[in-house]
């Protein structure tokens, strides 16, 4: 990459750009550059304290990526969504995520450097930069507005994006962060885009965007828990990190071998920081990520979505309440990127008072419902028939049968069975081996934590199923689907 | 529809046994580009075209007994085997004589294979018509080498061709 800090077009030589110190042409007398005179900037940051942008070339750079117009956007999205009906606290977004990300990647560049032979600091300045950018591409309301578009999308050729996706476009597209970006060398933007995009990361610096100790999920479970005020879910961080080594990983795809990367692992004495740290994301998921007041209100979300998309087909989008210029109706229509930046959790709830007095009726009570906190009671069949597979599959095919009978009303039911799991050891959803936690061993090789840990191995047998139900009389038909199976 | 025994009816199909959970995800996809279509909606996921549906319906019909899940261990990596329980399924519609040949295909490359043959092929369709190979290589850096390309572009016109 080339350095693109032009100082002799202002009259200066460079003589140590390390410390931004410069000498005029004409003068033999060093001197702080006043066109580049570092400038520090703070954040005070509720879970990391102080997190300092040093005026480093840099830093400065990524200080100019978070003043860009996309990242700003990121105020107004929270990280946690309708968590806050829950836990009012969780009203933290994903900008003060997005920074706390950041400095996470910069104290794991940190051991980094000190575990490789040759440190690469342009790779890791990238992996720092993919950190601070990696949720630009968040939609308002992550997953319930991307299931809605994905409903919405289904048997039609062009499928929606998933946030990923929005997040490369926006890097590499034409955007304020991507002009920021530009500056940042030749090839930087491209590269910061490609590794957001990459699914294996491809060297140990990529490991610190995309791993079991990423910089992502570092900050994530220790920021959510700390802002909803749920008191488990704690683990020994600076443990965790004073114990992380750089080791290679073998990965395959099925039982076709592919190669191996670089990842970070575990020395052994973090075993039991280790199985906290999976413990506590296990309790997070389940206490909070998937807690059944905010699973449902994303449903209703979903519903209100696909019901305005539905309507935008039909050329009767007016009957929601929404306009034609509306931004939920011209992104639907359009899918372009800047009408996706034009959408925001405050662009939504603003939405729902229009779509409460509109003319449709499953917009106006799905609306209604979501501003007032009326939301759909959950039923557990899961945890009815914890234990009994098959009979919960069986309800399933009940639930169904009922509902292309017409015994239920198109938004009288909502199924939920979310498939995230917090400890995969064995799966799809993410790359294999990327998905373990691998441990060090006494003889200097590693295995999967789940092999040496009885309590990470026991986590697997929990799933989740829920149906939400409209009104107590339809929770009661559902539950009675559910009897003799 | 009931997507469980469409899971064991595709096993049943290839001979009573698949195996990988990747493999799955691309033939199920693969077959539906190609006009057999099983009812299963694919998006973009980590690994390129994924159903949610298929995946749930796998694990159900497993649930069910109708199909066997055994794990397997290779390179330090374990990998799914389904395997069709007792006699097998019923048959389902759609999958007859030109689904077998299609999975006598797929059978001839391996799981990389297939995952980039699917990526690429979404990828065509989803706003990469003119570069969906070089996408392609940009997001699985680490999967690909001219050789698994090439097998990739073969198996979809050996697909495409039937």
């Amino acid at each position: 990459m080339e350095a693109t800090f032009n100082h002799s077009r202002v009259g200066f030589d460079l003589i140590d750009l390390s410390v931004h110190v410069y000498r005029a042409i004409d003068s033999a007398t060093p001197r702080i550059c006043r066109f580049c005179m570092p400038k520090r900037q703070r954040v005070r940051d509720p879970l990391h304290d102080l997190i300092e942008f040093d005026g480093s070339d840099f830093e400065s750079l990524m200080w100019e990526a978070l003043n860009a117009r996309e990242f700003q956007r990121l105020r107004r999205v929270k990280q946690l969504g309708f968590c806050e009906l829950v836990y009012p606290g969780a009203s933290h977004t994903r900008f003060a995520h997005s920074v706390g990300v950041f400095h996470t990647a910069r104290q794991l560049s940190s051991v980094v450097k000190n575990q490789v032979h040759k440190f690469d600091l342009e790779r890791a300045q990238v992996a720092m930069a993919a950190a601070l950018l990696h949720d630009l591409g968040h939609g308002p309301f992550s997953h319930s507005f991307e299931d809605a578009l994905k409903s919405l999308d289904k048997n039609k050729p062009k499928k929606h994006k998933r946030h990923e996706l929005w997040t490369s476009e926006i890097v590499d597209g034409d955007t304020e962060v991507g002009e920021v970006l530009k500056r940042g060398g030749k090839d930087f933007r491209a590269e910061v885009a490609k590794l957001l995009i990459n699914e294996v990361p491809t060297d140990i610096y990529a490991a610190i965007v995309s791993s079991q100790f990423d910089a992502d999920r570092l900050d994530y479970v220790r920021r959510d828990r700390m802002m909803t005020g749920a008191q488990h879910g704690g683990f020994d961080y600076p443990w965790l990190l004073a114990n992380l080594e750089v080791d290679r990983i073998p990965f395959s795809i099925d039982d076709d071998h592919i190669g191996e990367a670089e990842s970070l692992i575990l020395g052994e004495k973090a075993f039991q920081a280790a199985e906290s740290y999976v413990l506590g994301l296990f309790h997070m998921y389940f206490a909070v990520y998937f807690h059944k007041a905010t699973r449902s209100a994303e449903k209703l979300l979903s519903a209100i979505i696909r019901r305005i998309g539905e309507l935008c087909d039909s050329g009767e989008v007016e009957k929601s309440g929404l306009t034609d210029s509306h931004p939920i109706v011209k992104f639907i229509r359009s899918r372009s990127l800047a009408d996706y930046l034009a959408l925001d959790d405050f662009v939504i709830w603003a939405s729902l008072g229009l779509l409460t007095v509109g003319e449709d009726e499953i917009c106006s009570e799905l609306s209604s419902r979501l501003l007032n906190r009326r939301l759909y009671k959950a039923i557990d069949i899961g945890n009815k028939f914890a234990g009994r597979e098959d009979a919960r599959v069986r309800f399933k095919g009940k639930l169904q049968e009922a509902m292309s009978k017409g015994e239920f009303g198109p938004i009288d039911v909502f199924e939920d069975q979310p498939n995230r799991t917090p400890y995969k050891l064995r799966g799809y959803e993410t790359p294999e081996a990327m998905s373990k936690i691998h441990i060090r061993k006494p003889d200097g090789t590693y295995e999967d934590l789940a092999n040496r840990s009885d309590v990470v191995k026991a986590l697997q047998a929990k799933s989740m199923y829920r149906v939400y139900v409209r009104t107590d009389e339809i929770g009661e038909h559902v539950q009675k689907l559910a009897e003799g199976l | 529809m009931d997507y469980p025994s469409t899971v064991a009816a595709l096993v049943s199909l290839n001979g009573g046994r698949m195996v990988g959970k990747t493999r799955l995800q691309k033939t199920v996809y693969l077959l539906k580009e190609c006009g057999i279509d099983l009812g299963f909606d694919f998006d973009y996921h980590h690994y390129g075209p994924y159903s949610e549906e298929l995946s749930i319906a796998s694990s159900d019909a497993v649930a069910l007994g109708i199909l066997n899940l055994e794990w397997h261990n290779a390179y330090g990596n374990e990998y799914a085997v389904f395997s069709v329980a007792g006699a097998g399924p019923a048959s389902v519609n759609g999958l007859g004589a030109e689904a077998a040949a299609m999975l006598k295909i797929l059978g001839q490359y391996d799981a990389t294979v297939l995952e980039l043959a699917a990526t690429a092929d979404f990828l065509e369709k989803n706003g990469y018509a003119d570069n969906a190979w070089e996408e392609t290589e940009r997001r699985k850096a680490s999967k690909v080498t001219p050789t698994r390309v090439k097998n990739s572009k073969k198996l979809l016109e050996e697909l495409r061709s039937l």
